[in-house]
């Protein structure tokens, strides 16, 4: 349990880092268009979304891992 | 020396009301049965209410002293929580219409613009969502007070999983000049060691909802305030885990009654997970997966997961200011 907790926040901070690549140009003062704006806030749900499911995925790996042992 | 009579005051008047409040949900017939014990006995269930009424006391008073601007924050978003809470304990609230209940407490936050919009991404520094930001505040208090609410599931689950991210956030918030985030916290959590007097293993009393969504609204308002949402979001990891999973297994919001089959058995006085595919995966489910394990076992194992989680929050905040 605490290696898959070490896991996932190895990945949250590891998404965090690539969400604010995507965010980053929104916040270096020049003011691009909102379409691009808007593409970039999705980008990074997109891939909160995707880290998510990988994240269950993983955890049910690892529940039925252990039940089958017991 | 204030915040030590803060305490211990809180302590002692949430231990007094706690057993006021079992009386009062014996005489209403507020009760519900402990499914974890082999008799399944009827336990009071408002007992969070004197958690509720110590935290609004004394950190009202606590803000005032130190003259804390964050009433929205501190008291109005738990009140709101608190109180949606409270209704649920007496009524059982649509599965749907509950997380949407839980964006109000957000609302004076959002409203007051009790929040600054450049959450500190660990790595990345000062990310600025002006726009998406007060939705993620709303968002929040949702996500935050349901992923407490699901891990009160087991004597002392809710203090002893709900300590280690508010001392976590209390001391940074201390390290970094926010005295009156620190000082809410450590009311907080003085007010449920007095509850968990009575909630620890066998449970004279429970929470109910009232308490532990002030408490995830707590815990979000002091994210928020004191601007330590990614130390928030990882120390309680455990709890989003465990909301997460159960959201995924039952495949969207359902209630509880709802279950096809449920995520742990009882044999004797232990608790063993279920080989159901079609239960829900709960932190619980998960930490008996190996053996079955007693109620004080699991509870103490939960808050060790808690409290390594929230050791991890520290390490992101260190690297996020060294880096």
């Amino acid at each position: 349990m605490i290696l898959l907790i070490t896991i996932i926040w190895i990945s949250f901070v590891a998404v965090l880092a690539v969400i604010g690549f995507i965010v980053l140009p929104m916040i270096s003062g020049v003011y691009e268009n909102l379409v691009a704006s808007i593409m970039r806030v999705v980008a990074s749900l997109l891939l909160f979304v995707v880290w998510l499911a990988w994240w269950a995925a993983l955890a049910y790996y690892w529940f039925y891992k252990v039940l089958a042992r017991r | 020396m204030l915040i030590v009579a803060l305490f211990f005051s809180s302590f002692i008047l949430s231990l007094l009301l706690t057993k006021v409040m079992i009386r009062i949900s014996f005489s209403l017939g507020l009760l519900g049965s402990d499914v974890h014990k082999p008799n399944q006995p009827l336990v009071p269930r408002i007992g969070g209410l004197a958690v509720v009424i110590t935290y609004l006391a004394f950190s009202g008073v606590a803000l005032l002293i130190f003259k804390s601007g964050f009433a929205a924050s501190f008291l109005i978003a738990p009140a709101i929580a608190a109180v949606i809470g409270f209704i649920e304990d007496l009524r059982e609230l649509n599965p749907l219409l509950k997380p949407i209940l839980l964006l109000l407490p957000g609302l004076p936050v959002v409203l007051l613009g009790m929040y600054e919009p450049r959450p500190v991404l660990p790595f990345i520094g000062q990310v600025r969502i002006t726009i998406l930001y007060p939705l993620l505040v709303l968002a929040a208090y949702t996500v935050v007070t349901n992923a407490v609410n699901s891990l009160d599931v087991i004597n002392g689950s809710l203090v002893l999983t709900s300590t280690p991210p508010l001392l976590m956030l209390a001391g940074i918030s201390a390290i970094n000049g926010r005295i009156d985030s620190s000082v809410v916290a450590i009311i907080l959590i003085a007010a449920m060691l007095g509850f968990l007097r009575y909630n620890w293993f066998p449970a004279r009393v429970f929470s109910g909802n009232a308490g532990s969504n002030l408490v995830g609204a707590v815990i979000a308002g002091i994210a928020i305030s004191s601007r330590l949402e990614v130390a928030a979001i990882i120390a309680l990891i455990p709890h989003i885990m465990n909301e997460f999973y159960v959201l995924v297994s039952m495949r969207g919001l359902k209630s509880g009654k709802q279950l096809r089959s449920r995520p742990v058995a009882l044999s004797g006085n232990l608790i063993s997970s279920t080989m159901s595919p079609g239960a829900p995966l709960t932190i619980v489910r998960m930490l008996a997966a190996d053996r079955p394990r007693s109620e004080v076992e699991i509870a103490i194992y939960m808050a060790v997961i808690s409290a390594y989680a929230s050791i991890l929050a520290v390490l992101t905040q260190i690297l996020s200011q060294v880096i």
